[in-house]
Protein backbone atom coordinates (compact mmCIF):
# COMPACT_ATOMS: atom_id res chain seq x y z
CA UNK A 1 0.00 0.00 0.00
CA UNK A 2 1.37 3.27 -1.04
CA UNK A 3 2.29 6.39 0.85
CA UNK A 4 1.70 9.51 -0.92
CA UNK A 5 1.54 13.13 -0.37
CA UNK A 6 -1.47 14.81 0.01
CA UNK A 7 -1.68 19.21 0.04
CA UNK A 8 -5.24 19.38 0.54
CA UNK A 9 -8.67 17.24 1.11
CA UNK A 10 -11.05 17.24 -1.82
CA UNK A 11 -13.79 16.65 0.54
CA UNK A 12 -12.87 19.90 2.64
CA UNK A 13 -11.45 18.45 5.83
CA UNK A 14 -8.46 20.62 7.49
CA UNK A 15 -11.06 23.54 7.25
CA UNK A 16 -10.24 23.22 3.04
CA UNK A 17 -6.67 24.64 3.67
CA UNK A 18 -3.59 23.88 1.82
CA UNK A 19 -1.52 21.09 4.13
CA UNK A 20 1.98 19.12 3.60
CA UNK A 21 0.52 15.70 4.85
CA UNK A 22 1.06 11.92 3.99
CA UNK A 23 -1.51 9.26 3.68
CA UNK A 24 -2.22 6.05 2.77
CA UNK A 25 -3.63 5.56 -0.51
CA UNK A 26 -5.59 2.46 -0.19
CA UNK A 27 -7.30 2.19 -4.08
CA UNK A 28 -6.57 3.42 -6.85
CA UNK A 29 -8.52 2.45 -10.23
CA UNK A 30 -9.62 4.33 -13.73
CA UNK A 31 -12.48 6.22 -12.11
CA UNK A 32 -11.61 7.00 -8.12
CA UNK A 33 -8.94 7.07 -5.47
CA UNK A 34 -9.03 6.72 -2.20
CA UNK A 35 -7.12 7.74 0.80
CA UNK A 36 -6.99 6.81 4.70
CA UNK A 37 -5.91 9.60 6.84
CA UNK A 38 -4.40 9.15 10.28
CA UNK A 39 -5.98 12.62 11.17
CA UNK A 40 -9.01 10.55 10.42
CA UNK A 41 -8.85 6.99 11.29
CA UNK A 42 -11.91 4.50 10.57
CA UNK A 43 -13.33 2.03 7.90
CA UNK A 44 -16.05 4.60 7.17
CA UNK A 45 -13.88 7.56 7.02
CA UNK A 46 -11.78 6.58 3.95
CA UNK A 47 -11.88 9.35 0.98
CA UNK A 48 -13.14 8.88 -2.01
CA UNK A 49 -11.86 11.42 -4.81
CA UNK A 50 -11.64 11.10 -8.71
CA UNK A 51 -8.06 10.70 -9.92
CA UNK A 52 -7.72 14.13 -11.47
CA UNK A 53 -8.36 15.30 -7.31
CA UNK A 54 -5.93 12.51 -6.40
CA UNK A 55 -3.63 13.81 -8.49
CA UNK A 56 -4.15 17.61 -7.28
CA UNK A 57 -3.68 17.13 -3.64
CA UNK A 58 -0.83 14.45 -4.44
CA UNK A 59 1.56 16.89 -6.26
CA UNK A 60 -0.47 19.86 -5.14
CA UNK A 61 2.96 21.09 -2.97
CA UNK A 62 5.06 21.49 -6.14
CA UNK A 63 5.60 17.34 -6.84
CA UNK A 64 4.57 14.11 -4.57
CA UNK A 65 5.98 11.50 -3.13
CA UNK A 66 5.19 7.71 -3.41
CA UNK A 67 6.66 5.24 -0.48
CA UNK A 68 6.38 1.51 -0.50
CA UNK A 69 6.97 -0.14 1.83
CA UNK A 70 8.66 -3.79 0.46
CA UNK A 71 9.12 -5.34 4.22
CA UNK A 72 6.15 -7.22 5.69
CA UNK A 73 4.51 -4.98 8.48
CA UNK A 74 5.26 -6.01 12.17
CA UNK A 75 3.07 -8.94 13.57
CA UNK A 76 -0.52 -7.52 14.43
CA UNK A 77 -0.90 -6.77 18.37
CA UNK A 78 -2.02 -10.18 19.93
CA UNK A 79 -5.50 -10.73 21.25
CA UNK A 80 -7.60 -13.10 22.27
CA UNK A 81 -5.05 -16.01 23.57
CA UNK A 82 -6.47 -19.12 23.97
CA UNK B 1 16.52 -3.78 9.97
CA UNK B 2 14.48 -5.81 7.06
CA UNK B 3 13.04 -2.67 5.66
CA UNK B 4 13.19 -1.27 1.78
CA UNK B 5 12.39 2.00 1.54
CA UNK B 6 10.78 2.30 -1.34
CA UNK B 7 10.47 6.14 -1.99
CA UNK B 8 9.22 6.68 -5.49
CA UNK B 9 9.68 10.64 -5.98
CA UNK B 10 7.69 12.91 -8.05
CA UNK B 11 9.90 15.90 -7.34
CA UNK B 12 12.83 17.14 -7.24
CA UNK B 13 15.23 15.72 -4.14
CA UNK B 14 18.18 17.77 -2.57
CA UNK B 15 21.52 16.93 -3.13
CA UNK B 16 21.56 14.51 -0.51
CA UNK B 17 18.97 12.21 -2.00
CA UNK B 18 15.28 12.25 -1.31
CA UNK B 19 14.70 12.57 2.31
CA UNK B 20 12.09 11.54 3.67
CA UNK B 21 11.30 13.58 6.33
CA UNK B 22 12.44 11.83 9.52
CA UNK B 23 9.40 11.69 11.77
CA UNK B 24 7.29 9.93 8.86
CA UNK B 25 5.55 7.56 10.02
CA UNK B 26 4.39 9.02 13.20
CA UNK B 27 0.70 9.34 14.36
CA UNK B 28 -0.19 12.82 13.85
CA UNK B 29 -2.57 14.47 16.89
CA UNK B 30 -6.29 14.71 15.40
CA UNK B 31 -6.56 18.31 14.52
CA UNK B 32 -9.60 20.16 15.02
CA UNK B 33 -10.95 23.52 14.44
CA UNK B 34 -12.82 25.30 17.19
CA UNK B 35 -13.59 28.70 17.17
CA UNK B 36 -12.05 30.03 20.58
CA UNK B 37 -8.39 28.44 19.78
CA UNK B 38 -5.46 30.49 18.57
CA UNK B 39 -2.56 29.58 17.01
CA UNK B 40 1.00 30.70 18.35
CA UNK B 41 3.77 32.32 16.16
CA UNK B 42 7.12 32.65 16.58
CA UNK B 43 9.17 35.05 15.08
CA UNK B 44 12.61 33.45 14.33
CA UNK B 45 15.79 34.95 13.92
CA UNK B 46 19.39 33.35 14.08
CA UNK B 47 22.26 34.55 14.76
CA UNK B 48 24.75 34.29 12.71
CA UNK B 49 22.37 34.45 9.18
CA UNK B 50 23.91 31.26 7.98
CA UNK B 51 21.62 28.81 10.80
CA UNK B 52 19.09 26.10 9.74
CA UNK B 53 16.35 26.20 12.28
CA UNK B 54 14.22 23.32 13.04
CA UNK B 55 10.64 23.27 15.52
CA UNK B 56 10.38 19.73 15.73
CA UNK B 57 11.52 17.72 12.52
CA UNK B 58 10.10 20.64 10.66
CA UNK B 59 12.60 23.07 8.89
CA UNK B 60 11.93 26.98 9.21
CA UNK B 61 12.36 28.95 6.05
CA UNK B 62 14.74 31.41 6.85
CA UNK B 63 15.15 34.54 4.95
CA UNK B 64 18.03 36.55 6.24
CA UNK B 65 18.52 34.64 9.38
CA UNK B 66 14.41 35.60 10.39
CA UNK B 67 11.81 33.66 9.32
CA UNK B 68 8.34 33.17 11.15
CA UNK B 69 6.13 29.70 12.72
CA UNK B 70 2.70 29.68 13.22
CA UNK B 71 0.96 26.54 14.61
CA UNK B 72 -2.45 25.28 14.06
CA UNK B 73 -5.09 26.74 16.46
CA UNK B 74 -4.15 25.72 20.01
CA UNK B 75 -6.52 25.36 23.29
CA UNK B 76 -5.85 28.75 25.50
CA UNK B 77 -3.94 28.38 28.52
CA UNK B 78 -2.70 25.28 28.13
CA UNK B 79 1.00 24.36 27.74
CA UNK B 80 2.42 23.01 24.28
CA UNK B 81 6.40 23.02 23.41
CA UNK B 82 8.74 22.15 20.35
CA UNK B 83 12.01 20.58 20.12
CA UNK B 84 13.86 24.10 18.51
CA UNK B 85 17.25 23.03 16.80
CA UNK B 86 19.80 25.59 14.96
CA UNK B 87 22.57 24.35 13.32
CA UNK B 88 25.50 26.49 12.13
CA UNK B 89 28.48 24.91 10.12
CA UNK B 90 30.43 23.65 13.78
CA UNK B 91 27.65 23.90 15.85
CA UNK B 92 23.90 22.08 16.42
CA UNK B 93 22.23 23.48 19.77
CA UNK B 94 18.91 22.27 20.86
CA UNK B 95 15.96 23.65 22.82
CA UNK B 96 12.62 22.81 24.34
CA UNK B 97 10.44 25.40 23.87
CA UNK B 98 7.71 25.52 26.41
CA UNK B 99 4.83 27.96 25.44
CA UNK B 100 1.20 29.03 25.67
CA UNK B 101 -1.30 30.23 22.66
CA UNK B 102 -1.40 33.92 22.41
CA UNK B 103 -2.41 36.89 20.28
CA UNK B 104 1.07 38.46 20.20
CA UNK B 105 4.08 36.99 18.03
CA UNK B 106 6.88 35.39 20.37
CA UNK B 107 10.45 36.46 19.44
CA UNK B 108 12.84 33.55 19.20
CA UNK B 109 16.38 34.59 18.72
CA UNK B 110 18.89 31.39 18.38
CA UNK B 111 22.33 32.78 18.76
CA UNK B 112 25.02 30.52 17.83
CA UNK B 113 27.68 31.22 20.94
CA UNK B 114 24.65 30.89 23.31
CA UNK B 115 23.29 27.98 24.92
CA UNK B 116 20.03 29.06 25.19
CA UNK B 117 17.81 30.89 23.13
CA UNK B 118 16.50 34.59 24.30
CA UNK B 119 12.71 34.94 24.41
CA UNK B 120 9.98 37.85 25.58
CA UNK B 121 6.91 37.95 26.68
CA UNK B 122 5.75 35.53 29.05
CA UNK B 123 4.40 32.71 27.20
CA UNK B 124 7.07 30.98 26.30
CA UNK B 125 9.91 29.07 28.36
CA UNK B 126 13.02 28.32 26.54
CA UNK B 127 15.02 25.08 28.05
CA UNK B 128 16.87 22.43 27.46
CA UNK B 129 20.78 21.44 26.58
CA UNK B 130 23.15 22.75 23.81
CA UNK B 131 26.62 22.44 23.01
CA UNK B 132 29.34 22.78 20.09
CA UNK B 133 30.43 20.13 17.75
CA UNK B 134 28.19 18.35 15.57
CA UNK B 135 26.05 16.10 17.03
CA UNK B 136 23.55 14.41 15.41
CA UNK B 137 19.57 16.08 15.70
CA UNK B 138 18.19 15.10 18.28
CA UNK B 139 14.69 12.71 17.34
CA UNK B 140 12.12 14.96 16.45
CA UNK B 141 9.17 14.28 19.32
CA UNK B 142 6.63 15.71 16.39
CA UNK B 143 3.74 16.85 19.17
CA UNK B 144 2.02 19.60 16.85
CA UNK B 145 1.99 20.41 13.16
CA UNK B 146 3.27 23.76 12.19
CA UNK B 147 1.53 26.64 9.85
CA UNK B 148 4.25 27.60 7.66
CA UNK B 149 4.25 31.31 6.06
CA UNK B 150 2.46 30.28 3.20
CA UNK B 151 -0.64 28.96 5.32
CA UNK B 152 0.46 25.11 4.64
CA UNK B 153 -0.39 23.59 7.64
CA UNK B 154 2.52 20.79 7.64
CA UNK B 155 2.26 17.82 9.43
CA UNK B 156 6.25 16.81 8.89
CA UNK B 157 6.95 17.12 5.58
CA UNK B 158 10.39 18.37 4.16
CA UNK B 159 9.13 20.31 1.40
CA UNK B 160 12.68 21.47 -0.11
CA UNK B 161 12.21 17.76 -1.58
CA UNK B 162 9.09 18.76 -3.71
CA UNK B 163 9.64 21.42 -5.45
CA UNK B 164 10.36 20.19 -8.91
CA UNK B 165 8.91 17.85 -11.79
CA UNK B 166 11.46 15.85 -12.46
CA UNK B 167 10.55 11.96 -11.58
CA UNK B 168 13.22 9.92 -9.64
CA UNK B 169 12.88 6.53 -8.43
CA UNK B 170 14.85 5.26 -5.44
CA UNK B 171 15.53 1.90 -3.48
CA UNK B 172 16.60 2.50 -0.19
CA UNK B 173 18.23 5.43 -1.30
CA UNK B 174 20.04 4.36 -4.66
CA UNK B 175 18.23 5.50 -7.70
CA UNK B 176 16.80 2.83 -9.87
CA UNK B 177 15.50 2.93 -12.99
CA UNK B 178 11.40 2.84 -13.94
CA UNK B 179 11.79 -0.99 -15.42
CA UNK B 180 13.60 -2.01 -12.42
CA UNK B 181 10.95 -0.44 -10.10
CA UNK B 182 7.91 -2.25 -12.56
CA UNK B 183 9.81 -5.31 -12.06
CA UNK B 184 10.37 -5.05 -8.24
CA UNK B 185 7.20 -4.54 -7.93
CA UNK B 186 5.56 -7.32 -9.92
CA UNK B 187 8.09 -9.77 -8.06
CA UNK B 188 7.06 -12.25 -5.46
CA UNK B 189 8.84 -10.17 -3.09
CA UNK B 190 5.48 -8.35 -3.34
CA UNK B 191 3.18 -10.95 -2.94
CA UNK B 192 -0.07 -10.82 -0.73
CA UNK B 193 0.77 -12.61 2.31
CA UNK B 194 -1.95 -11.01 4.45
CA UNK B 195 -3.97 -14.91 4.85
CA UNK B 196 -0.62 -16.23 6.59
CA UNK B 197 -0.27 -17.17 10.11
CA UNK B 198 2.16 -14.53 11.76
CA UNK B 199 5.51 -16.69 13.36
CA UNK B 200 6.99 -14.12 15.77
CA UNK B 201 10.44 -14.59 17.33
CA UNK B 202 11.00 -12.18 20.21
CA UNK B 203 14.52 -12.50 22.10
CA UNK B 204 18.23 -11.97 22.18
CA UNK B 205 20.10 -12.39 18.59
CA UNK B 206 21.44 -16.17 20.14
CA UNK B 207 17.74 -17.27 21.33
CA UNK B 208 15.98 -15.99 17.83
CA UNK B 209 19.09 -17.77 16.12
CA UNK B 210 18.15 -20.63 16.89
CA UNK B 211 14.85 -20.88 16.20
CA UNK B 212 15.63 -18.95 12.30
CA UNK B 213 18.20 -21.45 11.40
CA UNK B 214 15.83 -23.99 12.41
CA UNK B 215 13.14 -22.33 10.17
CA UNK B 216 15.69 -22.29 7.52
CA UNK B 217 16.48 -26.18 7.87
CA UNK B 218 13.94 -29.04 9.26
CA UNK B 219 10.91 -26.35 9.91
CA UNK B 220 11.56 -24.88 6.50
CA UNK B 221 7.66 -26.06 5.71
CA UNK B 222 6.40 -24.32 8.60
CA UNK B 223 8.19 -21.18 7.48
CA UNK B 224 6.66 -21.35 4.30
CA UNK B 225 3.57 -21.85 5.68
CA UNK B 226 3.92 -18.54 7.85
CA UNK B 227 4.90 -14.51 7.91
CA UNK B 228 8.22 -15.09 10.01
CA UNK B 229 9.49 -12.06 12.12
CA UNK B 230 11.87 -11.77 14.62
CA UNK B 231 12.80 -9.02 17.22
CA UNK B 232 14.57 -7.89 20.12
CA UNK B 233 12.52 -7.55 23.32
CA UNK B 234 12.51 -4.01 23.34
CA UNK B 235 11.98 -3.61 19.55
CA UNK B 236 9.25 -0.67 18.92
CA UNK B 237 6.99 -3.62 16.89
CA UNK B 238 6.76 -5.73 19.81
CA UNK B 239 7.73 -3.43 23.25
CA UNK B 240 4.36 -1.94 23.79
CA UNK B 241 1.61 -3.25 22.18
CA UNK B 242 1.04 -6.35 24.54
CA UNK B 243 3.41 -8.79 23.48
CA UNK B 244 5.78 -11.10 26.38
CA UNK B 245 9.21 -10.14 25.40
CA UNK B 246 10.49 -11.99 28.48
CA UNK B 247 10.98 -14.97 26.63
CA UNK B 248 14.03 -17.17 26.00
CA UNK B 249 12.66 -16.55 23.30
CA UNK B 250 9.87 -16.12 23.03
CA UNK B 251 7.61 -17.79 19.92
CA UNK B 252 4.26 -16.62 18.86
CA UNK B 253 2.12 -18.18 15.96
CA UNK B 254 -1.16 -15.75 15.40
CA UNK B 255 -4.07 -15.65 13.12
CA UNK B 256 -3.67 -12.74 10.58
CA UNK B 257 -5.77 -10.96 12.45
CA UNK B 258 -3.77 -10.99 15.64
CA UNK B 259 -5.26 -13.82 17.99
CA UNK B 260 -2.89 -15.96 19.46
CA UNK B 261 -2.98 -19.52 18.65
CA UNK B 262 0.28 -20.15 20.00
CA UNK B 263 3.05 -19.41 22.44
CA UNK B 264 5.94 -20.43 23.70
CA UNK B 265 8.77 -19.34 26.21
CA UNK B 266 11.70 -20.97 25.61
CA UNK B 267 13.20 -23.35 22.67
CA UNK B 268 14.12 -26.12 24.99
CA UNK B 269 12.93 -28.80 23.01
CA UNK B 270 14.01 -27.49 19.62
CA UNK B 271 12.28 -28.20 16.28
CA UNK B 272 10.88 -30.92 17.22
CA UNK B 273 8.30 -28.68 20.19
CA UNK B 274 8.15 -26.09 17.68
CA UNK B 275 6.73 -28.69 14.99
CA UNK B 276 4.27 -30.58 17.36
CA UNK B 277 2.47 -26.98 18.92
CA UNK B 278 2.44 -26.12 14.38
CA UNK B 279 0.61 -29.45 13.70
CA UNK B 280 -1.79 -28.66 16.64
CA UNK B 281 -2.55 -25.03 15.55
CA UNK B 282 -3.11 -26.83 12.20
CA UNK B 283 -4.90 -29.84 12.91
CA UNK B 284 -8.27 -30.29 11.25
CA UNK B 285 -11.58 -28.85 12.58
CA UNK B 286 -13.39 -31.85 14.52
CA UNK B 287 -16.96 -30.50 13.96
CA UNK B 288 -16.26 -30.14 9.90
CA UNK B 289 -18.17 -32.64 8.19
CA UNK B 290 -17.27 -32.59 4.11
CA UNK B 291 -20.54 -34.78 3.33
CA UNK B 292 -22.49 -31.40 4.41
CA UNK B 293 -20.06 -29.45 2.10
CA UNK B 294 -22.33 -27.87 -0.75
CA UNK B 295 -21.59 -28.45 -4.49
CA UNK B 296 -22.92 -24.86 -5.60
CA UNK B 297 -22.87 -26.37 -9.47
CA UNK B 298 -25.84 -28.10 -9.02
CA UNK B 299 -29.57 -26.79 -9.25
CA UNK B 300 -30.64 -28.25 -5.99
CA UNK B 301 -28.96 -25.32 -4.28
CA UNK B 302 -31.16 -23.09 -6.12
CA UNK B 303 -33.81 -20.97 -4.35
CA UNK B 304 -37.08 -22.94 -5.75
CA UNK B 305 -35.33 -26.93 -4.81
CA UNK B 306 -34.76 -25.57 -0.99
CA UNK B 307 -37.94 -24.31 -0.65
CA UNK B 308 -39.93 -27.48 -2.25
CA UNK B 309 -37.40 -29.10 -0.43
CA UNK B 310 -38.60 -27.23 2.80
CA UNK B 311 -42.19 -27.65 1.80
CA UNK B 312 -41.93 -31.54 1.08
CA UNK B 313 -39.88 -32.14 4.87
CA UNK B 314 -43.08 -32.77 6.55
CA UNK B 315 -44.84 -35.42 3.98
CA UNK B 316 -41.51 -37.16 4.16
CA UNK B 317 -41.68 -37.58 7.92
CA UNK B 318 -45.60 -38.79 7.86
CA UNK B 319 -44.82 -41.18 5.17
CA UNK B 320 -41.76 -42.47 7.03
CA UNK B 321 -44.33 -43.11 10.15
CA UNK B 322 -47.13 -44.77 8.10
CA UNK B 323 -44.42 -47.14 6.77
CA UNK B 324 -43.41 -48.02 9.62
CA UNK B 325 -47.10 -48.81 11.57
CA UNK B 326 -48.06 -50.66 8.49
CA UNK B 327 -45.06 -53.36 8.78
CA UNK B 328 -46.03 -53.36 12.30
CA UNK B 329 -49.26 -53.96 11.50
CA UNK B 330 -48.68 -57.09 9.35
CA UNK B 331 -46.73 -58.16 11.67
CA UNK B 332 -49.66 -58.73 14.38
CA UNK B 333 -52.07 -59.70 12.17
CA UNK B 334 -49.78 -62.56 10.73
CA UNK B 335 -49.35 -63.31 14.52
CA UNK B 336 -52.87 -63.14 15.16
CA UNK B 337 -53.57 -65.48 12.28
CA UNK B 338 -51.12 -68.18 13.38
CA UNK B 339 -48.84 -67.90 10.67
CA UNK B 340 -45.89 -66.73 12.61
CA UNK B 341 -44.42 -70.22 11.88
CA UNK B 342 -44.77 -69.61 8.01
CA UNK B 343 -43.10 -66.01 8.77
CA UNK B 344 -39.91 -67.65 10.23
CA UNK B 345 -39.68 -69.74 8.18
CA UNK B 346 -39.98 -67.45 5.00
CA UNK B 347 -37.61 -65.50 6.84
CA UNK B 348 -34.95 -68.03 7.86
CA UNK B 349 -35.12 -69.18 3.77
CA UNK B 350 -34.54 -65.81 2.52
CA UNK B 351 -31.08 -66.04 5.18
CA UNK B 352 -28.33 -67.35 2.14
CA UNK B 353 -26.69 -71.03 3.40
CA UNK B 354 -23.64 -72.47 3.58
CA UNK B 355 -21.88 -72.98 0.60
CA UNK B 356 -21.94 -76.43 -0.90
CA UNK B 357 -19.56 -78.63 0.21
CA UNK B 358 -16.81 -79.57 -2.98
CA UNK B 359 -18.16 -82.94 -4.66
CA UNK B 360 -16.56 -85.75 -6.71
CA UNK B 361 -16.04 -85.37 -10.03
CA UNK B 362 -18.39 -88.98 -10.44
CA UNK B 363 -20.86 -86.66 -8.24
CA UNK B 364 -20.56 -83.38 -10.04
CA UNK B 365 -21.29 -85.67 -13.50
CA UNK B 366 -24.49 -87.37 -12.03
CA UNK B 367 -25.84 -83.75 -11.12
CA UNK B 368 -27.28 -82.73 -14.79
CA UNK B 369 -28.81 -86.77 -15.16
CA UNK B 370 -31.15 -85.95 -11.89
CA UNK B 371 -31.93 -82.29 -13.16
CA UNK B 372 -32.64 -83.83 -16.59
CA UNK B 373 -34.73 -86.78 -14.72
CA UNK B 374 -36.92 -84.09 -12.55
CA UNK B 375 -38.16 -82.16 -15.46
CA UNK B 376 -40.46 -84.82 -16.79
CA UNK B 377 -41.87 -85.42 -13.78
CA UNK B 378 -42.72 -81.69 -13.33
CA UNK B 379 -43.79 -81.48 -17.01
CA UNK B 380 -45.97 -84.50 -15.94
CA UNK B 381 -47.64 -82.92 -13.06
CA UNK B 382 -48.22 -79.94 -15.33
CA UNK B 383 -49.93 -82.24 -17.45
CA UNK B 384 -52.07 -83.83 -15.00
CA UNK B 385 -53.09 -80.41 -14.11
Amino acid sequence: MPAVTYSHSPSGRYGGGRIAHMVNLVHADDRYFAVLDNNYIGSNQIEWMTPEEFRRSWTGLGGGWAVILLAAPPPPSPTGAN
Amino acid sequence: MYALLFPLLFGQCGPGGCAIPPGWPQWQPLVIDRTDRQPAVFDVEVVPQDGQVWFDSHAVRLLGGKGRVQTPPLEPGRRYRYRVTARWSDVERAWNLSFSPGPIPIPVVLRRDEPAPSTSGSNATPSGSSGPGTAPASKPEGQLPVVEQDGVQNFGIDRSGLNSTAERITLDGRQITRAEAAQILQAGSLADDSGKLRLTVIGTESDRRRVLDDLKGPLADIADQCLVQDYSPDHWAVAKVGFYTAGKPTIYIQAPDGKVLHRQDDYADGASGLRQAFEHVRRPDPNYRPERDRDLRGPADGLLSRLLDMLARPFRVIFSWLLTAGVIFLVIVLIMKGWLFFLFYLLVSLVPGPPPQAKTAGTNQRQPAQHRRARPSTAGARAKR
